[in-house]
């Protein structure tokens, strides 16, 4: 059965029956279960990786459908890892498939990416990437990220033999602000399966021994069909930067910086929970927030929907969007309204910390 | 020079031809570019040239290619 399943592949001679031990003894861990981690976890699923670990701690919701094609309409209000996990079981049942519904965070990261081959980025946010590119660079683990923006996706190879890492092109966590997330720009699903495809193609032919382009930064503009290449030049200082940081790991914040002007911590919220009032402005309000709360989703917002008697608090996915809210809606003359610094995302992690 | 814009960047311009008498280094081009396009001070991105990514020394030729490579972020 396994030789006949393989069978077209193995027919390949840069493949052949040793290409397909490889894969077969290959262990690939993959962050985040959406529009890049499904179709990359798919075709490695398919292709006969031996071991699959998905982590994601985020649940499917409608909207996800038309690009995390892992899932159907009945998997709504699942974990993604696991619903992802279900339907690779199904596609491939001689394989491995280890499913995690967390999501990666500064103290379990070590723990859940060790003892793999490779790790695949597919998250959508900058803490995540930036906490893969150091435990990575810690672990000597070669990683590959992809990210999207409307029709444009961009796709690199990192940390291979000591080679360039994320930090190397972008030393600092940018402003979220500056880079929307596909939740706030839109996005059609061919574009990010064609990130997602090339994020297995890179860990196949990693795994195989094929050309990879590591350190080579591509970027494909589904609009206009052009690609264009830059290669990046690995930093010591930066890969010096991301093992320090490792060390010190769960002790290292990868928050964006809170603004305390506008930003309330998960704790400073449940202080004064009894005199605020908590504005969930997510398009849907799953999963539900621990707290009674007003839902105002972003896109029906308006001024004159908050209350004025007392503060308010913003609670988005990651704290970005309601973030860039609190804003306009204190220039709209709303000065008592703030913001969830890190979102629900923060929220869960928050809660795992004082739960244990 | 040819200039290529990518990611959110395009919201404030375009990827195009460029005029160019001498060549200039990268952070006199920047500094042109800021005074032009204010509102990209508020954006992280890096420079490359004819491919590569580049320092704020390295030197822009009228026959160059420059990309301007914000982060992405979306997932």
């Amino acid at each position: 059965m396994l030789a006949e399943r393989y069978q077209r592949q193995m027919l390949l001679p840069e493949i052949g029956r040793d290409g397909q031990e490889k894969l077969s003894r290959a262990r690939v861990a993959v962050v985040g279960l959406g529009g890049l981690g499904c179709p990359a976890a798919q075709y490695l699923a398919a292709a006969g990786i031996g071991t699959l670990t998905l982590i994601d701690g985020d649940r499917v919701q409608a909207s996800n459908l038309p690009r995390q094609i892992l899932f159907g309409a009945e998997d709504c209000g699942k974990n993604k890892a696991a619903a992802a996990g279900k339907q690779l079981a199904r596609l491939n049942d001689a394989i491995d498939i280890r499913v995690v519904e967390r999501y990666l965070t500064p103290d379990n990261a070590r723990r859940l990416l060790e003892k793999h081959d490779m790790v695949i980025d597919g998250s959508d946010n900058f803490p995540t990437r930036y906490l893969i590119n150091d435990v990575c660079v810690g672990l000597d683990m070669p990683f590959v990220f992809a990210a999207l923006d409307r029709f444009q996706w961009q796709v690199m190879v990192c940390n291979v033999d000591g080679g360039a890492t994320y930090r190397c092109l972008f030393p600092n966590m940018p402003d979220p602000d500056t880079a929307p997330s596909c939740s706030e720009t839109g996005m059609l699903g061919v574009v990010s399966g064609m990130a997602g495809l090339a994020l297995a193609h890179r860990v196949l032919h990693y795994v195989l021994h094929l050309p990879f382009a590591a350190g080579r930064l591509m970027i494909t503009d589904m609009l206009t069909l052009q690609t264009t290449e830059m290669t990046v030049a690995p930093q010591e200082k930066q890969r010096r930067v991301a093992r320090q940081n490792f060390e010190r790991l769960p002790a290292v914040s990868y928050d964006f910086q809170c603004d305390r002007q506008l930003e309330w911590r998960p704790q400073q919220l449940e202080e004064r929970l009894a005199h605020i009032q908590v504005i969930d402005i997510r398009e849907s309000a799953e999963p539900p927030l621990p707290w009674p709360a007003l839902w105002l989703p972003v896109s029906e917002l308006s001024p004159a929907d908050i209350p004025g008697d007392k503060e308010c608090v913003l609670v988005c996915r990651y704290g970005t969007g309601s973030r860039r809210m609190a804003r306009w809606l204190r220039e709209n003359g709303l000065s008592r309204v703030y913001s969830l610094h890190g979102g629900v995302h923060a929220l869960e992690n928050f809660y795992i910390k004082t739960e244990s | 020079m040819k200039l290529l814009v990518f990611g959110a960047l395009t919201r404030e311009l375009q990827s195009g031809e460029r005029p160019l008498e001498t060549p200039l280094d990268v952070r006199t081009f920047l500094d042109e570019l800021y005074e032009q396009y204010p509102a990209l001070k508020a954006y992280t991105f890096r420079v490359a040239v004819n491919h590569s990514l580049a320092g704020d020394d390295t030197m822009i030729r009228p026959e160059d290619e420059v990309a301007l490579l914000p982060p992405f972020a979306g997932g």
